[in-house]
């Protein structure tokens, strides 16, 4: 008698485990609630005039996207600094103001009213530009072969603490790809095309130097920078508290395993992106074979 | 340090020690102890059952196998042992003036009969045990975890994730959740030593040699005095001790690795036993597939048992582990790559001393360490990651009289962290040395027959930054109901002093509270019934009820959070736990049933689970309510191993037949509601630096596709099914026995979901975005082969 019960348990398990322990489980994410955001997309710099201000809308997940819908229309969006109102440049689909100059260590905020989807959404945020001071001490246009080390060495002298480095090839293709790099001697063509802006692209970031060092800091360019044999454009970037928390935190909101979690909220109310502000110097090298 | 905790530790030990002279004064003169051992290895037996027929009064053995039934009138009775897989023991015993030798009973191993052992009258029946059984308290032996359909090799963790209220967050993890807690909650021990990250191949596997362990004892919650530290669970491991009869061997070769374990005696005086298991996909395929990385894991241990007559035993006992991995990133070429390597070591010594017959003394030394080295080349980023502990543990037993047993121990460990990383612009230069003391003590009292209860209490002292007193309340109670049922209840109080900082294919960081972070406590609540079914099966159902205040989480924002405590030059350094974590306090529930066969051609259990975990963290979700992910609403667990020819004899009421060749067929099914998950809302268009805006859509892919989180973990992935199975054909030979075996891991090929995929891209002029999903382990089979000498 025992034996039947326990006999009938593994057969009842294993009839259960074929018939449900197997296929392909589908993910529905259809009751996933979507909400429209204004996305900014908006830095400030001293001593130039407000430009450049992007005002978008998100989108909903697995559906096209149309790229006409990109930016909102001036027509429906109020886009204001500190009450200026700004105006929009059609050509570039971004928002100016000649009206005044940025000034350092000047907290400017941004307003930004729209109707997405019938909604009117509202948000705002704050920027403090930092004081001036940052340099970069290297020789520009320095020839460098693939696998040499070397950096920039630049005088931070900002208050800011945070330093971002867009590291960006002038020229990128396949045909001044690296193929023989470190890292994947593999490349496929069309995964390259595929991918050829995130080679192109690229970045470093430094923070929490101390506020008021003197000391030169050298940043070292590494390989997984530089991807082509090319000129290449840097531009640091000594940005504030909106620009770091932007910079750390929006792009990687995927976790290792796949999960998500939030980015630090830098729009207030309805909105998503970035409103800051930084100092900014410009240099340039290349990389030969 | 405030004098009045002090003074109330103080009381608290005088408590306990009074307790034990008046106890002692009334020291009944007549007792039947002695210890219950294998009698093919000689190995102690850890929870056997002894028992006098004719008086109805037993007792269990502990750790060190030893027993005592106290207040024997004078006279002959029959002492009945009893333990899972062994032959029950019957002898005669008298009791009589000024005798107290100790009686020492060794138990035959069942497997060398064939008929099912029949429950009856002369053996101790299954409600019983589970009346003994602690609340919320499980085991399993070396050939249970072994029967267990595995991921290629077998492991440890992995099997305790088939128990109701364990369940695992991937395929790819063997860490424990148990009743909605985080694995950093567990206290894992090895021979008394506690283990930090227990995983191997970036913890895909724990580091505990299966073939090693003699037993391992798990305790979901509710767990007495003697255990603190962790708020969740307490894994015990207690290795082999050897064999101290004969010389005696395992080995195993799987398709991931090659172990034995050895056992011999040492004279008349003791026994030594000693694993080795190592990895060899580094001497093998990677010799020809370059492709394969350079790893290896290996691990080990060493015992040695010491009879040093019989009132003293002394073991001494080693384990190390450690993986290494040399990844080239480009194998055709000599490039940079990385350099990773952890492992942990282990050592304790153990005394054990019997005052007369009702005292039992029980002295550790252990230390244990954790450590990983880590040389990314190519970023020039170095970490070196240390945790060790040394700890001194004393307890003594004392049972004063048959209704009344009395334990009280210390126990002062001596922390040591170490966290040194050197990257580009910034270090992180963390040093700690907390020292713990806790003074436990319980009494285990019968006040009427059918009613046990167990009360205690655990100071604890946790000196760091600050200085942590705390106390810790804890109490069970165990009622007879009927003949078949009895019912538990168990509540207690727990803190915890360490956090973990979890971080995916590299070793697990471990701080402690600081100036940032302060102690985590939690509450358990747990009532129980137990019945025995049929005189052959066992049915338990708990329910749960579970609180976390000031827990901590570690902080996915931490990279912008953090801030250095000082500079070096220019260089922030960061040496503590500010923003690291963020805090916030939850509560589990849940109610589990378990309904189980330990003897027989069949044996194994089913478990159904219902449970639910709830979080509320001031900095995640804004601050609302949420559900972390290890939460499972609903888990149902099968394990069933099938004796194929004990089964057909016993359909057929054969008598034994001796036979070369058995096969055994192993079932393990898994069935639990989808994990929790955070998933995007929306999607959006930003590049992350201002002048990476002049990208236009040229049929290139566009940087800055984003994506806008939901509310945290309100999405289930689709529901885990898994079917294992495992068949094994054993041969007996002269020498012993060879068993090849063949595992099959997911045997439905079921696509279980691991996580989720956005995607978009530029199909003619149209931006379309998609979702693909990242499976967790498809159909693997396996072989291997045990060999038994």
């Amino acid at each position: 008698m025992n034996n039947k019960i326990s006999l009938s348990i593994l057969v009842i398990f294993l009839i259960i485990g074929s018939l449900i322990g197997c296929g392909d489980p589908s993910v529905d994410i259809t009751s996933v609630s979507y909400d429209p955001r204004i996305v900014v997309e908006g830095y400030l710099f001293p001593g130039e005039p407000v430009k450049d201000i992007r005002i978008m809308r998100n989108f909903p997940l697995n559906q096209p996207i149309d790229t006409n819908q990109f930016f909102i229309n001036p027509a429906i969006a109020d886009v204001k600094i500190n009450t200026t109102k700004l105006d929009f440049d059609s050509s570039k689909h971004s928002y100016f103001t000649n009206a005044f100059t940025v000034e350092k260590g000047q907290t400017y905020t941004l307003e930004v009213s729209a109707t997405i989807d019938g909604k009117k959404l509202t948000t705002t945020a704050s920027t403090t530009v930092p004081l001036d001071g940052l340099k970069l001490l290297s020789s520009d246009s320095v020839q460098h072969h693939y696998s040499e080390e070397f950096g920039i060495l630049f005088c931070p002298m900002t208050p800011t603490g945070f330093y971002a480095f867009s590291i960006r090839a002038d020229s990128a293709g396949l045909s001044n790809f690296i193929y023989d790099n470190e890292f994947n001697s593999n490349m496929k063509s069309d995964q390259l095309e595929k991918d050829l802006n995130n080679f192109r692209l690229r970045s470093a970031f430094i923070q929490n130097l101390k506020p008021d060092t003197l000391n030169a800091v050298y940043q070292p360019i590494r390989t997984f920078n530089t991807w082509f044999y090319s000129d290449y454009t840097v531009i640091m970037y000594a940005g504030d508290q909106n620009f770091k928390n932007f910079v750390l935190t929006a792009p990687s909101v995927k976790e290792f395993d796949g999960n998500f979690h939030e980015p630090k909220i830098i729009m207030q109310g309805s909105g998503a992106g970035v409103f800051a502000s930084a100092i900014k110097d410009t240099i340039r090298f290349s990389i030969i074979r | 340090m405030n004098i009045l905790p002090r003074i109330g530790l103080i009381i608290i030990y005088l408590f306990f020690v009074m307790s034990l002279v008046f106890a002692k004064a009334g020291e009944p003169a007549n007792s039947v102890s002695g210890f219950v051992t294998d009698s093919k290895s000689g190995e102690a037996l850890i929870g056997a059952n002894v028992y006098l027929k004719e008086i109805k009064q037993g007792g269990t053995t502990n750790i060190s196998g030893y027993f005592v039934i106290t207040d024997v009138p004078y006279g002959t009775y029959t002492a009945i042992c009893t333990y899972v897989g062994y032959k029950p023991f019957t002898t005669k015993v008298t009791v009589a003036k000024n005798d107290a030798a100790p009686l020492n009973i060794k138990l035959v191993p069942r497997y060398v009969e064939t008929k099912e052992v029949v429950v009856s009258a002369d053996s101790v029946r299954i409600i019983d045990k589970l009346y003994e059984k602690p609340v919320s308290k499980m085991e399993l032996n070396s050939a249970q975890i072994n029967q267990i359909p595995r991921v290629i090799e077998a492991d440890l963790l992995r099997s305790l994730q088939t128990l109701p209220g364990i369940t695992a967050l991937s395929d790819f993890s063997s860490a424990l959740y148990v009743r909605g807690g985080t694995p950093d909650q567990n206290l894992y021990m090895i021979d008394g030593a506690d283990v930090y990250n227990p995983e191997h191949a970036f913890g895909i596997f724990s580091t505990f040699n299966t073939y090693a362990i003699k037993k391992v004892e798990i305790s979901k919650g509710g767990f007495g005095a003697e255990y603190g530290g962790r708020l969740s669970s307490v894994l015990d491991v207690t290795n082999l001790d050897g064999n101290r009869n004969e010389f005696t061997g395992v080995a195993n070769v799987s398709l991931l690795s090659a172990s034995t374990t050895l056992q011999a005696p040492l004279g008349d005086f003791g026994s030594l036993s000693g694993s080795i298991r190592r990895t060899y996909l580094d001497k093998t395929y990677a010799k020809w597939n370059k492709d394969i990385p350079n790893y290896y894991f290996i691990d080990g241990n060493l015992k040695a048992f010491f009879d040093l007559g019989i009132r003293d035993k002394l073991t001494v006992s080693y384990f190390g582990s450690k993986d290494n991995l040399d990844l080239k990133f480009n194998q055709q070429k000599s490039s940079k790559g990385f350099l990773y390597e952890w492992g942990n070591q282990t050592g304790s010594l153990n005394w054990r001393h019997l005052f007369g017959n009702q005292l039992f003394l029980n002295f550790w030394t252990t230390y244990s360490e954790f450590s990983s080295n880590f040389d990314f080349q190519v970023a020039n980023v170095r970490e070196k990651n240390r945790i060790s502990d040394l700890s001194i543990k004393g307890a003594l037993e004392y049972y004063a009289s048959q209704n009344t047993s009395v334990k009280f121990g210390f126990e002062q460990k001596f922390l040591s962290g170490m966290l040194q990383q050197d990257f580009q612009q910034g270090k992180v230069d963390a040093a700690k040395h907390p020292r713990h003391t806790m003074l436990y003590g319980s009494i285990n009292s019968r006040p009427i027959e059918k009613l046990i209860v167990d009360a205690g209490a655990r100071a604890n002292i946790f000196i760091s930054d600050k200085t942590y007193i705390n106390y810790e309340p804890r109490f069970s109670a165990k009622y007879r109901i009927g003949d078949t049922y009895s019912i538990k209840a168990a509540a207690g109080k727990y803190y915890q002093y360490l956090n973990r900082i979890p971080r995916l294919f590299f070793a697990s960081i471990w701080t402690s509270v600081d100036e940032y972070v302060q102690e985590s406590s939690s509450s358990h609540y747990i009532f129980g019934m137990q019945k025995e079914v049929d005189q052959i099966y066992s049915l338990e159902v708990e329910a749960y009820y579970k609180t976390y205040n000031n827990i901590y989480q570690y902080n996915q924002l931490a990279f912008a959070d953090i801030i250095p405590d000082r500079y070096q030059g220019s260089i922030p350094v960061y040496s503590s736990s500010r923003g690291l974590f963020n805090n916030g306090d939850g509560k589990s529930y849940g109610l589990e049933f378990l309904f189980k066969r330990d003897v027989g051609p069949i044996s194994g259990w089913v478990s159904l689970s219902w449970s639910r975990t709830e979080y509320i963290f001031e900095k995640l979700n804004q601050g609302k309510e949420f559900i972390p992910r290890q939460d499972r609403a609903v888990v149902a667990n099968a394990v069933i191993n099938l004796d194929w020819n004990g089964f057909w004899d016993q359909v057929f009421d054969r008598d034994y037949i001796k036979r070369d060749t058995k096969w055994f067929i192993g079932l393990n099914f898994v069935y639990s509601t989808g994990q929790p998950i955070t998933v995007p809302a929306s999607a959006y268009y930003i590049n992350t630096l201002p002048d990476w805006n002049d990208v236009k859509l040229s049929g290139q892919s566009l940087p800055g596709y984003n994506l806008y989180p939901s509310e945290l973990d309100k999405y289930r992935l689709p529901p885990y099914i898994r079917l294992d199975l495992s068949v094994t054909y054993e041969i007996e030979y002269k020498f012993g026995t060879v068993a090849p075996y063949l595992q099959i891991f997911n045997a439905g090929n079921r696509k279980n979901v691991w996580f989720i995929n956005y995607n978009e891209e530029l199909i003619g002029g149209v931006l379309t975005q998609t979702i693909d999903k990242t499976g967790m382990l498809p159909l693997l089979p396996s072989i291997g082969v045990t060999i038994k000498f």
